[in-house]
């Protein structure tokens, strides 16, 4: 048999155990009196049996038959009594028995059945004199019995029925009814609502098991409350995250916009700038033939005055003219050089390598400046290496910076003089410009190949110059060239320019 | 006697040159555009063409290219006269096709060995 509930499970159960224990007490009980009624009855023979034998003695003795049979009427009362019978020596037999309404009736047949039977002779003075013999029947043993076992019946029937309600009862409050709660609630549990509290007040281990699952709920209902917590955090910062994410988008497009604006303007404030550059370009090329073109003729015309090609001119007009030939050489050389810087800064200046030899581009320079210092007195050394050194770079813008370094120390320089160096290592050369002049402070240093910087001194106003030569110079050697100058000098003793450049300049260092 | 056409626009450089020139005793011609200079040329066939670049219609090098490309003329020596004066300008010019260069401002006592020494060597070719 199969049961889907616990209840009657347990409580069958619990039923059987108590049917058989009360059947087995009952069984017990049953034999027990069933033996004590034997021994009841036992002892009531062997009681009868030993008066009798003793009280009959005499009546027998005296032949009194109506005595006897007065006795035994007696003891017929007691219906356990089924039959007495005494026989006396003299002839006397005197009897009971019962018919089958149980009456008492005189003795006439012989008796059969279950009985329990004592026999005794009687006997007076050792010699008998009679014998006695009772019957008991066991009917009434039985009859008890039977009460007895119904009774035991109704018992346990009655008892099992109270324990039945009992327990159901008991159960239902112990262990169903709670189970069942923690039922409904672990299968609430299992459906995820965790708001159920088991009210279960009890100390037993249903108590401990519904406190268990209560601590559990609570458990769960915390990390719950801490999960929705959680959730509904992350709920708010994934609606802000979003948020900035479409503020993001939103700024990114406006940026893409902002930046694609920007580009446009700044391609366009490129295009006029380009435009603007090529004006400036063009405004430099015709201020290179509209400024050179009149000072063509100041130059040429005075040149030939004072070289007397047209007629004899006293000195004063020599005098006059010749500083009129010098403003205006001044004035080209200004000229010239403002164009040229202008052009290396716009990139706009092309590089033209030609093969030529160290010598002869020193010789060449050297033989530019070499009046001016023959004129000032100055010496000039050379120290250069013996051995041909080939050189591929822009010959013009070489000779160009060396003339510039040499006229500058012829410049400053107004005694002593100039000494040219050059040295050269596998892919490179070394040309120093010393000098033994005015020298330059070190605070004057940084300054030296700026734009339009000529250093205060006695100097500025003899030296002559544009201001433009250094920082030319720098600008061809570095940018043209790809070499670098550097400059060593001590006040009043004298400077120091190197020029260091790539003996080849390669095709692609040259400006397109 | 050697006859030089100049072809320059400017009256002062002109001047200078023709003067300095015919100091030394050569026959001067001069033409003051491109066209006019091109066009003498052709006519009077002179032994050497003194030529500014920068000159009003077609300019120095358009000159230089048409008297290359005439049969009769093509092998005139010119020399180019600009006051471009910077690097390049010379291998420019004599790239395409100049026998020689003088830079502005003339230096009026180089100028006539510079012309002398293009016209020697153009002689010895």
């Amino acid at each position: 048999m199969e049961f889907r509930n616990l209840k009657p499970k347990i409580i069958l159960s619990l039923l059987v155990i108590v049917v058989a224990v009360l059947f087995v007490s009952e069984l017990f009980h049953y034999s027990e009196t069933k033996k004590s009624l034997s021994i009841e009855l036992e002892s009531l023979a062997d009681q009868k049996i030993t008066r009798m034998k003793q009280e009959y003695v005499f009546p027998l003795w005296e032949v009194d038959g109506n005595w006897v049979q007065q006795d035994i009427n007696t003891e017929m009362m007691d219906k356990r009594l089924y039959a007495i019978a005494v026989r006396g020596e003299g002839g006397i037999l005197v009897g009971a028995m019962r018919n089958k309404q149980w009456q008492v009736v005189v003795a006439t047949e012989a008796i059969a059945g279950d009985f329990i039977t004592r026999e005794s002779d009687i006997v007076y003075k050792d010699e008998k004199i009679g014998s006695i013999k009772i019957y008991i029947t066991k009917r009434f043993m039985r009859e008890s019995l039977t009460y007895q076992v119904r009774r035991a019946l109704l018992t346990t029937i009655s008892l099992s029925v109270l324990m039945l309600i009992f327990m159901t009862i008991m159960f239902n409050k112990i262990i169903v009814n709670p189970i069942r709660s923690m039922l409904d609630t672990t299968t609430a549990i299992a459906d995820g609502d965790y708001s159920h509290h088991l009210q279960i007040e009890q100390k037993d281990e249903v108590g401990l098991l519904a406190a268990g699952i209560n601590r559990m709920l609570d458990n769960i209902r915390l990390r719950e409350e801490e999960r929705d917590r959680a959730e509904s955090e992350l709920t708010v910062k994934k609606a802000a995250l979003e948020q900035v994410n479409k503020e993001l988008y939103e700024h990114r497009a406006h940026l893409e916009e902002e930046v694609a604006e920007r580009t446009d303007e700044l391609n366009k404030a490129n295009q006029q700038l380009q435009e603007l550059d090529k004006l400036k370009s063009m405004f430099i090329a015709s201020m290179s033939h509209e400024l050179r073109t009149p000072l063509n003729s100041i130059i040429g015309f005075t040149g030939i005055t004072l070289e007397g090609i047209t007629g004899e001119i006293n000195e004063t007009q020599r005098d006059q003219l010749q500083r009129v030939y010098r403003a205006a050489k001044h004035l080209l050389s200004l000229i010239n050089d403002v164009i040229d810087i202008s052009k290396v800064e716009a990139g706009r200046t092309d590089v033209f390598p030609s093969q030529f030899t160290l010598q002869e581009i020193v010789d060449e320079a050297v033989g530019n400046i070499q009046p001016m210092a023959e004129r000032k007195s100055l010496f000039l050394h050379l120290q250069i290496p013996e051995a041909t050194v080939f050189l591929f770079t822009d010959r013009q813008r070489l000779l160009q910076c060396l003339i510039n370094l040499m006229s500058n120390a012829v410049k400053f320089t107004e005694n002593g003089g100039i000494t040219i160096t050059a040295s050269e290592t596998d892919d490179a050369v070394k040309i120093t410009v010393s000098d033994t002049g005015i020298g330059i402070k070190d605070a004057d240093l940084p300054r030296l190949f700026e734009a339009f910087e000529r250093l205060e001194s006695h100097m500025r106003i003899k030296a002559g110059g544009t201001g433009l030569g250094l920082y030319l110079t720098n600008k061809i050697c570095t940018t043209l060239l790809h070499g670098s100058v550097s400059v060593e000098s001590v006040p009043d003793q004298g400077s120091s320019f190197t020029l260091q450049l790539p003996k080849r300049l390669e095709a692609h260092d040259v400006q397109a | 006697m050697t006859t030089a056409l100049i072809i320059e626009d400017n009256d002062d450089n002109l001047v200078l040159i023709s003067y300095l020139l015919q100091r030394e005793g050569y026959e001067l011609l001069a033409a003051r555009t491109g066209e006019a200079g091109v066009e003498m040329a052709l006519k009077h066939k002179p032994d050497l063409v003194i030529l500014d670049i920068q000159l009003p219609g077609i300019d120095g090098y358009e000159v230089l290219k048409r008297i290359r490309a005439s049969e009769d003329i093509g092998s005139t020596t010119v020399i180019a006269m600009t006051s471009f004066a910077m690097s390049g300008d010379r291998e420019r010019l004599l790239s395409a096709g100049c026998d020689g260069y003088i830079e502005k401002p003339i230096d009026p006592t180089a100028v006539i060995k510079q012309i002398k020494t293009v016209l020697e060597k153009a002689q010895q070719r």
